[in-house]
């Protein structure tokens, strides 16, 4: 008798603690998220051409360019500055002397990099890069020294 | 009334420029970049010429000369202990002579030349000895100028000797025509031989090779020498060239090497060069140490000195005749 009442009691309280959730009103809550455009950009690696001799054109160097944290697809644009040697009055070699291309190409047929922009031609999104490919040319006569160019990669959004 | 105007002002002075700057900031587009570096080590590119082109086994040559001239930096700073011949695929380097060095543009191209000159009985016993003959090798030369290293190689031939029996040569008549269209005549003790305009030329000679090297070889030119003078009148000063009729004469007295076939005539050696000023009667005469005429496509040039053409230099001699055998 005494293990009934135990048994009764334990079906009672299983029995009330379900009861709110079985009787309580049902709602649908709906919420919305507006995800905001974002976008940046990266490149690498930098660009290191082998030693070469006036009038040699370097083998292919290639730069990807990437949106690391960004969520909309762009084409970035590329610029460049002089190539500039080292010393208290540096040497100097044009910009166009750098040529560029989405592909590896003859160097004639490459693009020549500028001070002014220009589209490279290929979307960057958050699952997609570009490989940029450059080559340079030295002229005939071009001072012997150790050289640098800065190239810019840009995009607007 | 009034408070309730003011305090809807209040409001809008306040929202207003947050308003306008998400208004903008809605129609506004972000730009942004990212740089990478191109970087290039340019080194000098190095125009290297070593002479003989052939020289024969066992001939008293002495020295394997070189010229370098750099593209892109100074012959002038060319650290010359850096400076090694070798040969392509063989073994073993070569310093140059530490007793010699000379800059000219001795190949007239508006560039200067670093001369240097490699020992040949080293060379001979280093590379050029080991090998059964006629033997083409590649001279590879090398050296750094302001920490930038250059390369540059030539070729030699090395030939038996007296592979050449006989070769005879000789300019076609004595022509106006035929007279040199370069030439490189410095000052020469009292003379200037840049000032020298020429009339005509003549150059011929031989060589015989058997057990030894026996021949001649002569170039003669005749023109004017604008001799700059100065006389006063009436004590005043008047500068003037004074046209001289002067006879030039290069003679070989000795031959180190000679070589010929079909498509060229090479000769090295020493001699004199001989100026006849025929209006005063008066001659001059210099040693060349060193005195070298190629014949290439029938024009020949000759050129002397006291190291190599800076005393003499003519090319483009149109010869006639060559008979090689």
């Amino acid at each position: 008798m005494k293990y009934k009442l135990e048994t009764l009691t334990v079906a009672l309280v299983s029995l009330l603690a379900i009861i709110p959730t079985v009787l309580a009103p049902s709602a649908s809550v709906q919420g919305s998220v507006t995800v905001e455009s974002t976008c940046d950009i990266a490149a690498s690696p930098n660009v290191q051409f082998e030693p070469l001799v006036p009038s040699q054109t370097s083998t292919d160097h290639t730069t990807t360019v990437s949106e690391p944290t960004g969520n909309i697809v762009l084409t970035p644009t590329i610029l460049g500055s002089a190539w500039i040697g080292t010393g208290e009055t540096p040497p100097t070699m044009p910009v166009g002397q750098t040529h560029w291309a989405n592909s590896d190409l003859a160097y004639a047929s490459m693009t020549p990099l500028d001070t002014s922009v220009a589209s490279i031609n290929d979307a960057i999104g958050p699952e997609d890069n570009a490989t940029v490919h450059f080559k340079l040319q030295v002229p005939n006569g071009q001072t012997a020294d150790i050289y640098t160019q800065t190239i810019t990669f840009e995009i607007t959004c | 009334m009034k408070e309730k105007v003011r305090l809807v002002k209040t409001w809008v002075a306040m929202l207003l420029p947050t308003i306008i700057f998400f208004a903008l900031f809605s129609v506004s587009y972000a730009q942004t970049n990212t740089e990478i570096t191109a970087s290039v080590s340019i080194f000098p590119g190095a125009k290297i010429e070593c002479k003989p082109d052939i020289l024969s086994a066992g001939s008293s040559v002495e020295w394997i000369n070189c010229f370098i001239e750099l593209e892109g930096a100074n012959a002038q700073n060319i650290d010359f202990q850096s400076l090694t011949l070798a040969v392509d695929g063989l073994s073993g380097s070569l310093s140059p002579d530490p007793s010699f060095k000379a800059f000219n543009d001795f190949d007239d191209d508006g560039e200067l030349d670093l001369q240097i000159r490699f020992n040949r009985t080293i060379a001979d016993s280093l590379w050029f000895s080991h090998f059964n003959l006629p033997q083409t090798f590649t001279l590879v030369l090398t050296g750094s100028v302001q920490n930038f290293p250059f390369s540059g190689s030539d070729t030699i031939q090395i030939i038996s000797p007296c592979s050449t029996e006989k070769a005879k040569y000789t300019q076609m008549g004595l022509l106006k025509a035929d007279k040199p269209t370069k030439g490189n005549l410095n000052v020469i003790g009292n003379i200037d031989l840049s000032l020298y305009s020429q009339d005509f030329s003549h150059f011929s000679g031989f060589f015989l090779c058997k057990d030894r090297l026996i021949g001649n070889a002569a170039f003669y030119t005749t023109g004017d020498l604008n001799v700059p003078k100065t006389a006063n009148f009436f004590r005043i000063p008047i500068h003037y060239l004074d046209k001289q009729p002067v006879r030039i004469s290069v003679l070989f007295k000795e031959f180190d090497d000679c070589v010929a076939n079909s498509g060229i005539v090479h000769c090295s050696g020493s001699g004199k060069l001989i100026v006849w000023n025929e209006g005063t009667r008066e001659w001059e005469g210099f040693d060349l140490k060193t005195l070298r005429f190629d014949i290439v496509n029938g024009k020949a040039k000759i050129e002397g000195g006291d190291f190599w053409n800076d005393i003499f230099s003519v090319e483009n001699i149109q010869m006639g005749r060559i008979t090689v055998k």
